[in-house]
């Protein structure tokens, strides 16, 4: 395995949700840490790195972009990747929140674990993928 | 026809003509006699131009016969061509011969329908001011409030409802007074003293008029429309006041709704697709897995479903269709049945769970189903919103003629403010803890509306971060 980055963090409070799309990003050969919560997110970054994290919108005591901006306040996470998942996209500017906290892209629920993988495959492999296209017509 | 009214008159030329004429024959006969040698025309000279004269005197009286009526109606033709104004009056002509006739034929239609004209005239005029009276009889027993003021918002005429509306005594005579004066003057998103004013030129326009801070103070909605006077616009303005608080009412919860609704719909969706979806795409899931996947998928649908019946439930109190179908009911079985139902989620958040049922329970008429449902709510809710390892309680007992049913939890509690929105329909509070869990804000409803149609009631006491207690009370029959 080359050594691409491949460490995902993934923050939702619903167990069934996260545990599916944790269950496929690690087929898809991502390494992944799960937390339920984004207080538990916080503690988990203070030991490990995160190449990309997925976050929930709506969760209690801490909401997805209220995790966001606390992240982004810290120079460590500054730049690291940050996907948005919503069931409440009529809710939010996204176009706002993407500039104001360097969100890479907001998906809305219901979406196929499939989708995210590529999501986010594409953004941590960014040369497989052009190799990709670049061999498809 | 008429193009040249200073030409003299028919008559005028026709005597013209003729004493032209008549000079002429004269002259001739003057001057054949002068002429003639034969020494008779002396003695017949004359004779001839006396004769002639007679001849042109009975030819002057028979013209004045036969042109006579002619030169009348080419009289009054010309008068009426002068005047350039319909209303000159045709007078009749002596009928003696066809066109006389026809004329006088023709006066008279022009006589009967300028007096019928009149008379419409004159109906018209009573008809509309008894119109007055009665418009503003009709307008007084219209919901709505009405007003038609001038240009500037001044009141010309008012309707009683208006007055209720505005909250004005309704003998009050609110002519001469500034509508905007009267309007409620908290306004949030219409200025008022815009809205009763001109419109800014426009025929209509409508605003919208809050009475408070809340949808619930009421709101007002102002139309105003240009009256028309006939078929000229004229400078004054009606307006319609009517209260939409309801309808506002109405539209909030359904946002509201179609919020939770949203919400509750995703989730469950989202889970039955990415569970289904990962059972098709991988190919070596070991059986267990399997099996967990398809009982996610399982308990996904199963919240989906209980989600459309309570839909359709609060359809049916919205219809007041929602209809008892009344037995005699083993409280004590119904009860132990309820129980079963709700333990496994007491257990699942370590909730210390107490049922205190008396053991003489009358018999009731009930409908089971529905008074279950309705306490697998309230039971369901102090599971949903009591943190792990908190405690509910569920007290069961006759008090008097009632039969009293309490659940009392040590939850996260209702604030003061949401404490009397907790019947309403799609309500859900706006605590995060509460948000979290998932709920169609429909269950007390329902349970509510259970109660209160076996002549029952319902009663709520709570206090924020120490708990909350629901008291059931039904009637013993």
């Amino acid at each position: 395995m080359q050594a691409s980055p491949n460490r995902v963090l993934v923050v939702e409070d619903s167990r069934a949700i996260n545990e599916v799309l944790s269950f496929n990003l690690k087929r898809a050969g991502f390494e992944v840490e799960q937390a339920l919560n984004p207080r538990i997110a916080l503690e988990l970054m203070e030991h490990e790195d995160f190449d990309l994290i997925s976050t929930d919108f709506q969760m209690p005591e801490m909401n997805g972009v209220e995790f966001i901006r606390e992240l982004r306040q810290d120079a460590r996470f500054v730049d690291v990747p940050v996907l948005l998942c919503t069931a409440k996209k009529y809710e939010i500017d996204e176009d706002q929140l993407m500039d104001e906290l360097n969100i890479f892209q907001c998906v809305c629920k219901p979406f196929s674990p499939q989708e995210m993988v590529q999501i986010v495959q594409s953004k941590l492999t960014p040369a497989a993928t052009a190799l990709e296209a670049e061999l498809s017509p | 026809m008429f193009s040249h009214p200073t030409s003299p008159s028919l008559k005028r030329r026709l005597s013209a003509n003729f004493l032209l004429c008549g000079t002429f024959i004269l002259v001739a006969l003057l001057l054949a006699s002068m002429l003639s040698p034969a020494a008779e025309t002396f003695v017949f000279g004359p004779m001839a131009v006396a004769i002639s004269l007679v001849g042109l005197i009975a030819m002057s009286i028979v013209l004045r016969r036969t042109a006579g009526p002619v030169c009348e109606i080419d009289t009054q033709l010309r008068k009426l061509a002068e005047t350039n104004r319909g209303d000159v009056a045709l007078d009749p002509i002596p009928e003696s011969d066809p066109i006389s006739a026809a004329w006088n034929r023709m006066q008279g239609l022009v006589a009967s329908r300028r007096s019928l004209e009149k008379l419409e005239t004159r109906i018209n005029e009573s008809l509309s001011a008894s119109d007055a009276g009665g418009s503003l009889h009709l307008l007084d027993s219209l919901p709505d409030g009405i007003a038609v003021t001038d240009r500037d918002g001044t009141i010309k005429r008012a309707n009683s409802a208006l007055r209720v509306l505005l909250g004005i005594d309704t003998e009050a005579d609110l002519t001469g007074r500034k509508l905007a004066e009267l309007l409620p003057q908290h306004s949030t998103n219409t200025d008022t003293e815009d809205a009763a004013s001109s419109g800014n030129g426009q025929r209509a326009s409508a605003y919208e008029i809050h009475r408070g801070e809340e949808l619930a103070d009421g709101v007002l909605k102002a139309f105003r429309y240009t009256l028309f006077d006939g078929e000229r616009e004229s400078s004054d303005q009606i307006w319609l006041i009517r209260d939409i608080t309801q309808q506002k009412l109405a539209d909030e919860m359904r946002t509201q709704f179609l919020q939770t609704a949203t919400h509750e719909l995703r989730t469950p969706l989202m889970n039955i697709c990415a569970y289904a979806e990962t059972l098709e795409l991988t190919d070596d899931l070991d059986v267990e897995q399997q099996k967990q996947f398809c009982n996610i998928i399982n308990s996904e649908a199963m919240r989906l479903s209980r989600f459309v019946d309570e839909l359709l439930d609060v359809n049916r109190m919205e219809a007041g269709a929602m209809s008892l179908t009344l037995h005699e009911t083993n409280v004590e079985r119904l009860l132990q049945e309820v129980i079963e139902k709700v333990r496994p989620q007491m257990q699942q958040k370590k909730i210390t769970f107490e049922a205190n049922i008396s053991p003489k329970l009358p018999k009731l008429n009930l409908d089971k189903d529905k008074i279950a449902a309705a306490l697998v709510n309230l039971l369901g809710n102090a599971a949903k919103y009591t943190p792990n390892e908190g405690s509910v309680k569920f007290t069961v007992d006759t008090v008097g003629a009632e039969l009293e049913m309490q659940v009392e939890d040590t939850g996260y509690g209702i604030s003061e403010e949401e404490l009397p929105k907790v019947f309403e329909r799609f309500f859900r509070s706006d605590d995060d803890r509460v948000r979290e869990v998932s709920g169609s804000g429909l269950g007390l409803a329902f349970t509510n509306e259970v109660v209160r149609l076996h002549g029952g009631r319902i009663d709520v006491h709570s206090e924020l971060n120490r708990g909350t207690k629901f008291t059931l009370v039904l009637p013993v029959r």
